[in-house]
């Protein structure tokens, strides 16, 4: 044979393996056309087979293929085709002995190997058998069945089919892997699902939960407050601060149980957002106007900068409890005396709301706390002990602004310098805002309401 | 949004929740489910065979697992599908 010509057949295997779509169909590819492929290179075979097993000589695998075959993959793992695989793997013979030396065998003991009733029985002259190895360990058979006698099998015929066996044995490992991917793959799918499905009923728990535990507490807070503010005799002044504590931790409760939903709410898609064109300057105005008492209260200055800004895309209810927990944070956190100012920046694509405070600032460490589910500060313990703060706002409003496909940032120079919390919100008819309108989720039957956030300093 | 459209869009939204982008990436094998540059998914053609290719292409690679999923992703609006013509695969 020349050696083109075994260049070509082994080329054309090559490109099968490479061409084939269905890994589990590799195997059947290359032996179906090493079948007619061989026999264009003038070599006569009547079938081609493999076998391959584990350590033990479990058969993992058979496989089969002559012209009258149409399903060539193997159920029955006793045999390759008319071949029985007990004869060749398992009964000490010559040729088992040099095929686990790694060396091809050829047999003309047809009967010993092949089953009489095999059609061609009469054709086959002799057996080419030629191993594979992997690691060191004969895993595999490949099995061809020549009508020309041993003599006249030339040695570049056997080189060919030790190039060919060593494409099968590739094949069969690029199988095997397939199939352990495919068997991983579904695991850890199931385990993905099974996740999902605590996940919903743990949102489920947290918003029965929630709502179970509101009323009572709600009841709480409400004799609380007649207590505090309708006696008709002046109150003992500890009876009053105790009272004062107790009314301070329910609203912390109420909060917390509010926050809670929010957060189900949103991690559960149960958000929808009505979107609409909204002015943020005009709007951050009406906030500071809204919360001007609280401010005075401790008399901070709060104000907005005026500026010319572009009108954003937004749901105004998501984002008025965006300005709500930032400036409320503020509030907290900035001592008596101190300010409060809202600037604004654009890039033509996004709005920019900048919340600058005099407050305590943050140090490096702690920022990465921020906007984390019950990421507290250090420093803010104590004064979220004497509020009602959850450590769950600046997540609730972080997961707000994504929604809209803004995006939220934190600054400061470090302690006792002030911090600027910062959102972005895209303008109407950029490309941030038409994308917004096409993915924002839409109202159904399962979407509800935020819980509304409350500030108590 | 037409109904087949709206269980497609439903099933790889649900398997995304699973396998992440995975789901869109073998939505994006099967003839007739349209994914746009930003995700967006529509179908062209036969509703009812796209549905049964889709949740065919999920077998595929997930696993029997996947279609319980598929199936589950249709219970919210289970009411809306009395009058249209499942695949027997997501029938319960």
């Amino acid at each position: 044979m020349q050696s083109i010509t075994r260049r070509a057949v082994f080329l054309k295997l090559q490109q099968t393996v490479l061409d084939c779509e269905d890994n589990s169909l590799l195997l059947d590819a290359l032996l179906r056309d090493s079948f007619s492929s061989l026999s264009i290179a003038g070599l006569d075979y009547l079938f081609i087979g493999g076998v391959f097993f584990d350590k033990e000589l479990k058969v993992s695998k058979t496989c089969f293929y002559d012209e009258n075959t149409q399903n060539n993959i193997s159920d029955d793992n006793l045999h390759v085709g008319p071949v029985s695989v007990e004869r060749i793997i398992v009964q000490e013979s010559y040729e088992k002995t040099k095929l686990l030396k790694n060396e091809i065998a050829i047999s003309e003991k047809i009967d010993e190997y092949i089953s009489e009733k095999y059609p061609s029985f009469d054709k086959v002259k002799s057996l080419i058998l030629s191993p594979v190895h992997v690691k060191g360990q004969l895993t595999g058979v490949i099995i061809l069945a020549s009508i020309r006698g041993s003599n006249s099998i030339e040695d570049s015929e056997i080189e060919l089919i030790e190039i060919f066996t060593n494409l099968v044995a590739f094949t069969h490992r690029l199988q095997e892997t397939e199939e352990s991917l495919s068997s991983i793959t579904e695991e850890v799918y199931k385990m993905n699902a099974k996740l999902h499905q605590l996940d919903k009923l743990k949102d489920e728990f947290v918003s029965v939960a929630s709502h179970e535990l509101r009323t009572p507490m709600t009841a709480i807070k409400s004799f609380l407050w007649m207590a505090l503010n309708k006696q008709k005799e002046n109150m003992n002044a500890d009876l009053k601060r105790y009272l004062d504590h107790a009314y301070v931790s329910t609203q912390r409760l109420i909060n917390l149980v509010n926050d809670m939903l929010n957060i189900s709410r949103i991690e559960g898609g149960r958000i929808a957002l009505k979107l609409s064109e909204v002015d943020l300057v005009a709007f951050a105005n009406d906030i500071c106007e809204e919360l001007a008492p609280k401010a005075s209260e401790k008399n901070i200055s709060l104000k907005s900068i005026a500026a010319q800004m572009p009108k954003v895309l937004c749901d105004a209810d998501k984002i008025h409890e965006v300005f709500i927990n930032f400036i409320g944070n503020s509030l907290k956190f900035t001592p008596e005396g101190g300010k409060i100012w809202i600037d604004f920046k654009t890039d033509k694509d996004m709005v920019v709301v900048n919340i600058n405070d005099s407050g305590r600032g943050i140090s490096k460490e702690d920022m990465s706390k921020l906007f984390t589910k019950f990421g507290r500060l250090d420093n803010s313990y104590v004064k979220v002990a004497e509020s009602s703060g959850t450590g769950l706002g600046l997540y609730i409003t972080k997961s707000l602004v994504e929604f809209h496909k803004g995006e939220v940032f934190a600054r400061s120079e470090g302690l006792e310098k002030g911090s600027v919390f910062s959102f972005s919100l895209p303008v109407v008819g950029s490309k941030t805002a038409e994308t917004l309108l096409e993915t924002a989720p839409k109202e159904t039957m399962e979407t509800k309401e935020l819980e509304k956030t409350s500030i108590n300093l | 949004m037409d109904i087949y459209a709206e269980i497609v869009d439903r099933i790889i939204k649900e398997q995304q929740s699973i396998i992440g982008p995975l789901a869109l990436d073998q939505a994006r094998k099967v003839e007739g489910v349209l994914v746009s540059e930003d995700n967006q998914i529509k179908i062209q053609g036969n509703g009812k065979q796209i549905l049964e290719h889709l949740v065919s292409q999920y077998e595929k690679f997930f696993g029997k697992a996947s279609i319980e999923v598929c199936r589950d992703a249709l219970s919210p609006i289970k009411d809306k599908l009395t009058t249209i013509d499942l695949p027997e695969v997501l029938k319960n």
